[in-house]
């Protein structure tokens, strides 16, 4: 008896070792570009303020820089408090001439992303208007570079 | 003086013809060129048909009388009537235009009510209004930056109270204050 258990230990020793990984490697952290989208129709848009959350997912907010327009290259205003978080505020205006209409990328977020699957973006529009001040009906989109709706496109 | 416009009906003409005109009458025909010359027209007219035809029967004074009296009261009762369907209609019309000028009144006064009610409202829930709240909607967003922005573009005076920053001036600066606000994630 004494003999099989000496015979049997070193595999049961070796077995354990096997099972367990040697080091747990945590998720490798990836830096994606989130595009802001407005749709002002025919209105030109001279001004606008977006609320941006991560609704679910592993994300946060490292960077932000402005649009495609001219009107809108520049960055926006936001906190810098809510950076390396999942919420932030951004805004712009603009009271020159040449403003753009219709769909309008306004904004690059650059997000870090970790953990498994990917993070869910949400974005409100919390005021927009047109040239006079006047407020405006804008819809507004957010779309992450390589998502399918990024594909469509 | 100018001569009176309104001129002498053609029974008072034929009154004044019979001698039983009024004085005030009588007066006009002084004044009136056109009334003397109906007056003349009427006793030609008479004396031709006198002439052509005689008095082919003799009217008693009495009767005469009586019958122009009548044609008098009658020409008097539908000048009243002619005057008085007048008059209502002009009381019909002056009634309207009082309730219309009442109607336009209550509708504003109540529009008027109404607004700052809703003003004073919309002040009590969004208290307290900010200063950086430009544009008084009760709120702190980009449309205010961009209101004062915008104000300052076009140099349509700036009040003291949007020197934000209190360096004694309204300018680019407390534009941004207004933005930064607006974007503050401390914010709800």
């Amino acid at each position: 008896m004494n003999r099989l258990a000496h015979a049997i230990a070193p595999l049961v020793v070796l077995s354990l070792m096997a099972a367990k990984p040697a080091h747990a490697e945590p998720p490798a952290a990836r830096f994606r570009p989130v595009q802001l989208y407005i749709d002002s129709g025919s209105q030109p848009l001279a001004a606008y303020q977006v609320e941006i959350v991560v609704a679910s997912g592993d994300a946060r907010i490292v960077g932000i820089e402005g649009g495609e327009p001219p009107a809108f290259r520049s960055a926006p205003y936001y906190d810098p408090a809510a950076l390396k978080g999942g919420r932030i505020i951004i805004a712009a205006f603009n009271t020159g001439d040449q403003l753009p209409s219709g769909k309008v990328r306004v904004a690059t977020l650059h997000m870090e992303e970790s953990g498994p699957g990917t993070p869910v973006y949400q974005a409100t529009l919390k005021a927009a208007a047109t040239s006079n001040g006047k407020p405006i009906d804008a819809r507004v989109w957010i779309t992450p570079d390589g998502s399918k709706e990024e594909e469509k496109k | 003086m100018s001569a009176p416009t309104k001129h002498l009906d053609l029974l008072q003409i034929d009154a004044v013809r019979v001698g039983e005109g009024d004085k005030a009458d009588l007066d006009h025909l002084e004044t009136c060129n056109e009334c003397r010359r109906a007056l003349a027209d009427l006793q030609g007219l008479t004396r031709a048909l006198q002439e052509s035809h005689g008095p082919a029967l003799k009217v008693p004074d009495e009767i005469e009388r009586r019958i122009l009296w009548n044609a008098r009261k009658q020409a008097a009762i539908a000048k009243k009537l002619h005057v008085s369907n007048r008059g209502r209609r002009m009381l019909v019309a002056r009634w309207a235009v009082a309730a219309g000028v009442v109607l336009a009144l209550g509708t504003l006064s109540t529009w008027r009510l109404l607004r700052e009610r809703t003003v004073s409202r919309r002040m009590a829930t969004s208290t307290p209004v900010a200063k950086e709240d430009v544009d008084g909607d009760g709120k702190v967003d980009i449309l205010d930056a961009f209101a004062l922005a915008r104000s300052l573009r076009v140099g349509s005076g700036a009040k003291p109270t949007w020197d934000l920053n209190g360096d004694g001036v309204v300018d680019g600066r407390d534009v941004d204050v207004i933005a930064h606000t607006a974007v503050s994630v401390g914010k709800v």
